[in-house]
């Protein structure tokens, strides 16, 4: 996924300006019901990789990992709610999968933001640029979710371990 | 210490957050300028914010020492200036200045005074006059081994000489049995014109008190059956006076012993 990131993502530009991030993918799907700390990890290891391939100098570690603390406090919540695990998200019907992935994107990027300008206001002008950004993020993962990773007819027995 | 452990361990996510986040964060700092300008500004206000703080903090707990040697310099002061200062009657030598710190203050109608913490065997007499930097308190009227009692200017006992500053002619303070907080001046001269918001301050006509000590405000002047009241507000606050001064001047006891013996 990073690999597809350096290749294809960092030509590929929407509007001239906004690059999607392919490697929100494993943030987004990486299992929840893994220990705490290899979540954090993993996010911190991507958000590393991401920063060396953009020259972002930390903007994207301080993204990734703050991003899977919030994930993780969400699935714990959400666990505790239902008082059984809840399913992963691939698992999820389209319409909850689709504003999962969508919110967790304007999450990201809103992070990538606020770390880059450290200031609410800079960051609240900066709100339609924050929109495209993650909407071309979200929606590039979920056409290819939806087009090679889930069935058309939800075939639950061809889906991945994620 | 296995108190210490459990609790690391229980809250092990939120610490490795906090490392994770710390390297990011410099990262930040180091690669990206505005962003690591803005971190640099925050922090050094943080820290700035923080001294601040912690010295006020420092301060208050030193202001005792701090107000001892601010009371011990003006003592100083007092004395280099009402010694170098010529007085009115010419009386040479001068006025010796000691600090003392009000510890009671009774407010009977009939008997105002003040209990200071210094006594006779820090040198304090009977009929010594006490002022703080407002103005003129009152007079010594009892001694013990540590402390005195002093008669305050609103005491029906007590009555000092005032005057016009620069001017000849002198009037005497009484208490008012009315109103407390205010002093009568009485015999002052016909021909010597007051208003109201003059200062009086003491004549120096007894070596209790130096000439020119403030002592109150003309508030009001009245004219009644060919008498003139006037009303004086002392500079003093009488219901807590303070850190005052104890008086004591070289020569009293001579011109007093003069007085007794006509």
């Amino acid at each position: 996924m990073i690999l597809l990131d350096l290749v294809w993502s960092t030509n590929m530009n929407v509007y001239w300006a906004y690059t999607p991030h392919f490697f929100l993918f494993i943030l987004l799907f990486f299992p929840h019901d893994k220990p705490g700390w290899l979540q954090l990890s993993i996010g911190f290891v991507t958000g590393l990789i991401a920063d060396i391939i953009y020259y972002t100098g930390g903007l994207f570690t301080a993204s990734s990992v703050t991003y899977m603390l919030l994930r993780l406090v969400l699935f714990r919540f959400l666990n505790k709610q239902k008082k059984r695990p809840v399913g992963r998200p691939l698992k999820w019907p389209v319409p909850t999968f689709s504003i999962y992935l969508f919110a967790s994107s304007l999450i990201f990027e809103s992070l990538v933001y606020i770390f880059d300008q450290t200031k609410m206001s800079e960051w609240i002008d900066q709100g339609l640029p924050v929109l495209i950004q993650s909407a071309s993020t979200a929606f590039l993962i979920w056409i290819i979710v939806i087009l090679f990773i889930r069935p058309a007819h939800g075939n639950v027995s061809k889906l991945p371990s994620l | 210490m296995l108190a210490l452990v459990r609790f690391f361990y229980r809250t092990h996510l939120i610490w490795l957050y906090l490392l994770y986040m710390s390297i990011a964060l410099f990262m930040i700092g180091n690669n990206r300028q505005i962003t690591g300008f803005k971190m640099h500004r925050f922090w050094m206000n943080t820290t700035a914010g923080i001294r601040q703080k912690l010295n006020g903090i420092n301060q208050y707990i030193h202001l005792r020492k701090e107000n001892q040697k601010l009371l011990q310099e003006n003592q100083r002061l007092y004395n280099i200036i009402y010694r170098s200062e010529p007085l009115d009657n010419n009386i040479p030598g001068g006025y010796r200045f000691a600090e003392a710190h009000t510890v009671y203050v009774g407010n009977a109608r009939s008997d105002r005074f003040i209990i200071i913490d210094k006594g006779s065997e820090d040198g304090v007499k009977i009929q010594a006059g006490v002022i703080n930097p407002n103005g003129v308190v009152g007079i010594v009227s009892e001694t013990s081994s540590h402390f005195s009692k002093v008669l305050l200017t609103n005491n029906p006992q007590i009555s000092i000489d005032v005057k016009l500053r620069h001017k000849k002619g002198y009037g005497f303070t009484q208490a008012d049995h009315i109103f407390h907080r205010v002093l009568r001046v009485v015999d002052w001269p016909e021909n010597l014109k007051l208003s109201e918001d003059d200062t009086l301050v003491t004549g120096g006509l007894s070596l209790i008190f130096p000439p020119n000590i403030p002592v109150g405000r003309v508030k009001t002047i009245r004219y009644r059956n060919n008498r003139t009241e006037i009303i004086l507000q002392p500079f003093v606050n009488l219901n807590d006076p303070g850190f005052v001064y104890i008086l004591t001047h070289p020569l009293k006891e001579e011109m007093q012993s003069l007085i007794h013996e006509n």
